[in-house]
């Protein structure tokens, strides 16, 4: 592998050479560069393919372009976007020059969904979601949410049933790379996981990657879901607001100064204690869970090449109990009063300056500072207090329990347009990382004690360098190198990681394309085996557990019978190096201070089929997808040191999605999950142990099962969950109204009821023994909201 | 109305979701063999197929061949007792440091085989054990309580690994002056504990009429060659640092090299365990003191008569044992079986096991009693 890098990098460097070459040798031309935007927002549009002749560039993720054409020539230039109609623009230029221009949205787009490429026309392991589809998607409880609409595509596989959590090609959860304006989110999940951070009213496109990386992208292994947030509408105020059974979310856009900057607002907040409080007045127990997030963002168009962003999102969940009890207290008769609190909360906190700066006619820079931090907080504290109102001392007891990651960072990347036929993204960056991976303090009675991991620090830099190549009409090549320094103590690991991705065009319909792509990741999530309570510790990839690796194989095949249809096949293969989990026995609870040794580190190997045909346009649209897939583990110390299928190991994973709008007043939606259900360990083996030699009434965990009998599991994940499938609809009403659209959406979630398993629990038999009990969650989910967008 | 129709819609929604079923578990059925054996007791094994959740026992095998060779010479053929217990003919019993293995033939199974040795006793010549007085909270629930900490060392240089199993007893005096033992117990020693049906046995009882008698003087005398019953054994559970309970981490122990002294004990009468601990070869075992967090006064136990704590006088021992590796597995990952069984935060650990086509343990032991004064 040593030896491929090296000629894999030596390689690159004549590339480079050639480049450089070509550059002079196409000197007779000129450059036009320029911004593309939308005409009544002027937010900036990414992915717009800018056709010259027979050569075509795309804008980059600020909406820039740069494409050379002859000089003194006629010039017809095509700009095309799924979601925006077709603009020509004729120009004759004798020297470099700068444009802006603006397209409109497609009057019919939102009766079709474009599920399309970002970058290359569909490129491999790559698909983008055009939000105002997400919108449509029918969703729980009526909230619209990109990660379960993300849930919906081939390849991509969801966790516990409602939950937000999602595994891409047989990886793990802690594997996609969740980028929010080019910052790292480290935790998705609201309400115990059921819904997403990202409200889709503030968010502008959404790519997921899941294999055949582009080498600008590093440091997890198994997808990128980049995720990028609106500027703001630079002309209007504009807005929306909607009313939920859950939550209601207030979104507000418009000018600062009209054509220059811009803001974008959004608030959401659950309101289920609210609503609840008033039943709960004068109860001994009280109780309470709300979850709010939120998101600002300014742009700032400082002159006609340089733009500045600043961007600020918040979201944190928090679940209370309160009860409150008498006690006496021992034999002296005194009653004292008991009130116990425990807070469980969870938030996400980012930041980000960004400056967008065009160079020259040929190149694009983008600078950015980041801060991200991800905290979890278990709280829990009792007070006693005597007849006279005096603090019962030796009674009162509190715990505290945490576990946080924090980053700083910098970053830049230039994009540079070589020529129509070559493009070079380069890029550096820098991320401190703050990790405090799980601490805990207790205090009362006669304890005072804090056990801690220790802080870690780490240093992770990057350097990249990525060329978009067109050599023929036919063949279109994206390579490049990734390199990572990871630094941790006294410690640093060095990484070099090629990428390369290929795509031949056999005719005008059809496209055979293959890819490789080596990743690393320096950062490992602990997850608990439980329920799906977001207790998931981040750490850092130590001398012990160092970082985990993998190398991906695709290839894919795809073609278009028609306008409306297309279909793809890609089959992937993928090995993992460094995959961790909790040892036998560990959770969180018991690994506060060694979490390094309560970890056993292992390997695995993901392969499957994604079948994708996709109907694009029409009144009914939507899609149809298939997984066939196999993902397991070894671990040295687990299984007997044999293979085991990955807990979200789904063999059968059937997606179909469809969207039907015969007018603009009304459209519906529906969707339908089937999958093979999730891998369980269950003891299938039981027998009776060595007798008098264990204890009689020794204390099990949640209760005491009787000693004298074994339960062991002939293998690991030995046991499927039933079959997962879920059909669900959605209709929208819509009504233009004289300051704005008015709609209503019905939604049923799980319409047929099915009782799918959300988590298997063991309860106790008569005689003391063990059952496996399914415990379901969701069955039939109606519910409705109110929207208005005003103009 | 519409309010409390729209709240009652989302309660409705929110609670009245959730719904449980039982899973059936199809239930493998293995062959299940167990025996510790060491040099105090004569030949015995259990043998059985494994159960399932509404027969966790299983059911015992009365027709299986069961031999025992040493040093791959046929040594026993043992004959079925009852219950799925087959026992030795003779009174011999095992050696230490010498090669046993077991075959057991059960009709419609493969042939189950396994081996081990008695590994050499520990070395407690210089046992030290010191108590004091202390306060403590067993965990942050309970409230404050006085204890004894018996703090206790050994040294052991043998450079060997080895592997040890540490239990403490108590036995109240009063019982040790008359102890009535009845025909059950006595049946019960012989099911449980390895003592044969013999005269010439080590344990000396007296019969009147129906109940069986021995005296303090000769119980202690054959102290190191019966073991108590069960029900009148202490009970401890383990606890750590930070207030959670019932798991061991051999881990842990290894780090110390021998014991943690973060292993407490809790109240002897609320529970009972055993605390493990592991040494290299290469490691000598010099005063590592092991911290018993001991729910009794001095030269007795508390006992509650009436919500009023009373001293009886009792005699605590500690059973030190070494186990061959094949035992020390079986019993740490035993432990941790039944601690993490219903925690839904683990996987569940798996008890290890020797038996080749079974499973279950065959495995020696080397037991020392000593009292704590």
């Amino acid at each position: 592998m040593l030896h491929f890098r090296v000629r894999f990098i030596r390689g690159f460097g004549l590339f480079f050479i050639f480049c450089f070459i070509a550059e002079q040798v196409i000197a007779q031309f000129i450059n036009i560069s320029g911004f593309v935007e939308e005409a009544s927002t002027k937010e900036r549009i990414t992915a717009t393919v800018v056709s010259y002749n027979n050569n075509s560039v795309i804008t980059n993720d600020a909406g820039y372009f740069s494409i050379k054409v002859k000089k003194n020539d006629s010039v017809l230039l095509l700009f095309s976007h799924a979601e925006y109609q077709l603009k020509n623009i004729n120009l004759t230029l004798s020297s470099d020059t700068f444009i802006t221009v603006t397209l409109t949205p497609r009057a019919k787009e939102l009766a079709e969904i474009q599920i399309q490429s970002s970058r290359n026309s569909n490129a491999l392991g790559t698909i983008s979601l055009p939000i105002r589809k997400i919108e449509k998607i029918p969703a729980l409880f009526g909230e619209k949410d990109i990660i379960r609409a993300i849930q919906l595509l081939p390849g991509v596989q969801s966790g516990s049933e409602g939950s937000t959590g999602y595994y891409v090609r047989g990886g793990g959860a802690d594997q996609n790379l969740i980028l929010l304006d080019g910052i790292t989110i480290y935790n998705v999940s609201h309400l115990f996981g059921f819904l997403s951070l990202f409200p889709p009213e503030a968010v502008k496109s959404v790519d997921l990657i899941k294999g055949g990386f582009p080498a600008r992208y590093g440091g997890r292994l198994s997808s990128v879901l980049d995720i990028k947030l609106k500027d703001g509408n630079k002309h209007n105020v504009t807005g929306n607001y909607s009313i939920g059974l859950l939550s209601s979310k207030v979104s507000v856009e418009g000018p600062i100064e009209k054509g220059k900057s811009s803001f974008m607002v959004t608030a959401r907040r659950t309101y289920i204690d609210l609503l609840v409080k008033p039943f709960l007045v004068n109860k001994p127990n009280q109780g309470g869970y709300f979850f709010y997030d939120g998101i600002a963002k300014l742009n700032f168009k400082l002159n006609q090449k340089n733009n500045l962003s600043v961007s600020v999102y918040n979201g944190r969940d928090r679940f209370t109990t309160i009860t409150k009890e008498t006690q006496e207290n021992g034999s002296a008769g005194i009653i004292n009063k008991v009130t116990s609190e425990t807070n469980l909360e969870w938030g996400n906190f980012t930041a980000a300056i960004k400056l967008n700066n065009t160079i020259s006619g040929k190149l694009n820079i983008n600078h950015i500072v980041h801060y991200t931090s991800f905290d979890y907080k278990i709280n829990y504290k009792r007070t006693a207090i005597d007849p006279d109102g005096n603090s019962v001392s030796q009674k009162n007891f509190s715990f505290n329990y945490l576990s946080s990651i924090k980053d700083l960072g910098i970053k830049s990347n230039a994009d540079w347009y070589v020529s129509n036929k070559l493009k070079i993204t380069s890029g550096v960056g820098y991320t401190r990382h703050f990790f405090v991976p799980s601490s805990a303090s207790l205090s009362g009675g006669q304890i005072s004690q804090t056990t801690a991991s220790s802080k870690i620090q780490t240093n992770e830099s990057y350097l990249f360098s990525e060329a978009d190549f067109s050599p023929t009409k036919k063949i279109s090549i994206n390579t490049g190198v990734h390199t990572t320094i990871y630094s941790v103590g006294s410690k640093n690991f060095f990484s070099v990681q090629p990428r390369i991705r290929n795509m031949i065009q056999l005719n005008s319909t059809s496209q055979l394309q293959f890819s490789f792509a080596t990743m690393l990741q320096p950062i490992h999530l602990l997850t608990n085996n439980g329920p799906g309570l977001p207790i998931d510790l981040w750490v850092p990839a130590t001398q012990k557990i160092p970082p985990q690796k993998s190398i991906q194989y695709t290839i894919g095949y795809s073609i278009k019978p028609g306008k409306a249809y297309e279909f793809s096949l890609e089959a992937y293969y993928k090995k993992m190096n460094g995959v961790i989990e909790y040892a036998e026995g560990a959770s969180f609870l018991n690994s506060t201070l060694n979490w390094e040794e309560r970890v056993e580190k292992g390997k695995g190997v993901s392969y499957g089929t994604e079948f994708f045909l996709q109907k694009k346009t029409g009144v009914l649209s939507g899609w149809i997808g298939y997984t066939l897939s196999w993902s397991k583990r070894r671990f040295t110390n687990l299984n007997e040191g044999n293979w085991f299928w990955y807990k979200y190991d789904h063999r059968h994973d059937l997606k179909v999605v469809a969207l039907y709008q015969p007018t603009n007043k009304f459209d519906a939606s529906f969707s339908f999950v089937l999958n093979s259900g999730n891998r369980v360990t269950v003891p299938d083996v039981i027998y009776t142990g060595v007798p008098g030699t264990v204890p009689l009434n020794y204390a099990g965990f949640l209760f005491d099962t009787d000693p004298q009998f074994i339960f062991n599991a002939s293998s690991r994940n030995n046991e499927t969950f039933k079959t997962y499938h879920r059909a669900d609809i959605s209709f929208n009403f819509n009504k233009e109204k004289k300051r704005g659209t008015r709609t209503w959406n019905i939604s049923i979630y799980n319409f047929y009821s099915r009782l799918n398993t959300y988590f298997y629990y063991y309860k106790e038999t008569q005689n003391r023994s063990l059952t496996l009990t399914a415990f379901t969650l969701f069955p039939i989910i109606p519910s409705f909201s109110y929207q208005f967008k005003w103009k | 109305m519409r309010i409390t129709s729209f709240l009652v819609m989302i309660m409705f929604v929110i609670i009245g979701c959730s719904k449980t079923a039982d899973v059936p578990i199809s239930y493998k059925k293995i062959p299940v063999v167990n025996c510790i054996f060491s040099q105090d007791s004569i030949w015995k094994v259990y043998v059985s197929i494994s159960g399932s959740a509404d027969n966790p026992k299983g059911e015992a095998v009365p027709n299986a061949s069961v031999r025992i060779f040493k040093n791959n010479q046929l040594i026993e053929t043992l004959l079925y007792k009852n219950d799925g217990y087959y026992l030795a003919q003779t009174n011999t019993k095992p050696e230490v440091n010498t090669d046993y293995s077991l075959e057991v033939n059960i009709p419609g199974y493969k042939t189950v085989t396994a081996k081990d040795k008695i590994p050499p006793a520990a070395q407690t010549a210089f046992l030290n054990v010191d108590t004091t007085l202390s306060t403590y909270s067993y965990s942050p629930f309970d409230d404050p309580a006085e204890v004894f900490v018996a703090t206790i060392s050994f040294n052991d240089n043998e450079p060997i690994d080895k592997y040890y199993m540490i239990t403490p007893y108590y036995y109240e005096k009063d019982e040790l002056k008359i102890y009535k033992v009845t025909k059950a117990t006595i049946d019960s020693l012989l099911k449980y504990r390895y003592i044969a049906p013999n005269n010439n046995d080590s344990l000396i009882l007296s019969q009147i009429f129906d109940s069986l008698f021995y005296g303090k003087r000769a119980f202690e005398a054959k102290l190191k060659s019966i073991y108590f019953p069960r029900s009148f054994s202490s009970q401890i559970t383990t606890f750590t640092a930070v207030g959670t309970f019932n798991t061991y981490y051999p881990d842990l122990f290894k780090y110390h090299k021998i014991y943690s002294s973060d292993i407490y004990f809790k109240q002897l009468q609320d529970y009972y365990s055993s605390v493990f601990g592991e040494k290299k070869s290469d490691i000598t075992l010099t005063n590592y003191p092991l911290r018993l967090f001991l729910g009794y006064y001095p030269g007795g136990v508390p006992v509650n008569f009436n919500n009023v704590l009373t001293r009886i006088d009792a005699e605590i021992y500690l059973e030190i044992s070494t186990l061959s590796n094949n035992g020390y597995k079986y019993f740490t990952t035993y432990t941790q079986n039944i601690a993490n069984r219903t925690n839904p935060f683990t996987e569940l650990k798996n008890v290890f096991s020797n038996i080749q086509n079974g499973a279950g343990i065959f495995a020696g032991a080397n037991n020392i009693r000593v009292k704590i004064r």
